[in-house]
């Protein structure tokens, strides 16, 4: 006779358990059509640095968005110029903005800004690599740190960088390409910030 | 002997899964509502975010194309609801008090701000075969003057030197 509160508070359990570990919903925001390698590799790369500091992402498109899927916390990233590398972008040697986040009074808000042209910029040899298949991977995986870097800033709600690790206050390109750069598992026990 | 052991695990687990499946009961309230600033036009991909006043528990929701959003399901409660989105002022809010099986409908205009900020990730390549690279601090223009930039060597074996 009990077996169907049982089974009913079970699954209640179980859902209320997954709840418990929601994931940040991050609405990404294309100017054009990027390279599916490329966002592939890019998701993939902020996924692994964000589950490692316990923390799960669950992707969606500003495009498909209904305005009705709830999340205990929201991210939308925007994502400038072509994401797919082109083999035409020469590179620079002004200062080049690869990402950012917004503040307004102080606050720093859920939005970010993620600039594949200047990352394209920054790497010339993955922006003229002869097998485009792998260089648009080898972008996503950069366009992913730059991506998890400014994360740090829209979910702890800080301006704030660490002394170590993708959370920290500057990066090599080296550090960008090289094969294991993630957070620092501390960086993450950052309670959220106002600006002053 | 498996029986008796299986009625204990019912009686142990069904106070238990009940105790749980409490705060599920009664979730049938929903709010929806429409983002727009002073022109009328729709603010799309909003963030509104609707907080339980007494429990602080939040959800969020990002207004579509069309500006409008809906969040359900959620429990009677009074409830804060508020829209943020970069280049308008963050304060725009309502309160409303939902009661079992209500639908509450609100209309958020957002103000205009005069300043965005933003805190960057910037990098740079300088003519010498070295990387400087730094992220700026926080400022309305382009204030990268709060942190000191650091200039590093490039390995002169990189793979990845032109």
């Amino acid at each position: 006779m009990l077996r169907l509160p049982v089974m009913a508070g079970l699954v209640t359990l179980l859902a209320r358990v997954l709840m418990a570990a929601s994931p940040i919903g991050v609405y990404l925001d294309f100017d054009e059509p990027p390279s599916n390698a490329a966002v592939d590799a890019m998701r993939k790369e902020a996924s692994g640095s964000l589950d490692r500091v316990g923390i799960r992402i669950a992707w969606r498109l500003v495009s498909e968005n209904r305005g009705n899927e709830p999340f205990e916390r929201l991210v939308v990233v925007k994502l400038t110029g072509g994401c797919a590398c082109g083999g035409f972008l020469p590179r620079t040697r002004e200062i080049l903005v690869l990402g950012t986040t917004a503040v307004a009074d102080g606050r720093v808000l859920p939005y970010s800004q993620v600039r594949c042209d200047a990352v394209r910029r920054l790497l010339p040899e993955i922006e003229y690599a002869s097998d485009r298949r792998l260089g648009d991977a080898a972008l996503g995986r950069v366009l992913g740190r730059v991506l998890a870097h400014e994360l740090y800033h829209a979910v702890l709600g800080t301006p704030h960088h660490s002394v170590s690790g993708l959370a920290k206050g500057f990066q090599t390109t080296d550090e960008l390409k090289s094969d294991d750069f993630s957070f620092d598992g501390a960086d993450w026990k950052l309670q959220p910030a106002v600006v002053k | 002997m498996e029986r008796k052991l299986n009625w204990g695990l019912y009686q142990m687990a069904a106070p238990l899964c009940l105790w749980f499946s409490l705060p599920a009961v009664g979730q049938d309230c929903r709010v929806t509502g429409h983002v727009f600033d002073a022109s009328r036009a729709a603010v799309a991909s909003a963030i509104v975010t609707v907080t339980q006043v007494d429990s602080g528990s939040k959800r969020q929701v990002l207004s579509n194309a069309q500006g409008y959003f809906r969040l359900s399901p959620l429990s009677p409660g009074n409830y804060r609801i508020e829209a943020v989105k970069p280049d308008f002022k963050p304060q725009a809010q309502k309160f409303v008090e939902l009661d079992r099986g209500s639908a509450a409908t609100v209309d958020l205009q957002m103000e205009e701000a005069e300043v965005s900020e933003t805190v960057t990730l910037e990098a740079r390549e300088t003519g010498a075969g070295s990387l400087l690279a730094y992220i700026c601090g926080l400022s309305a223009g382009s204030g990268c003057e709060m942190f000191e930039p650091v200039v590093i060597s490039l390995q002169t074996d990189s793979p990845f030197l032109p």
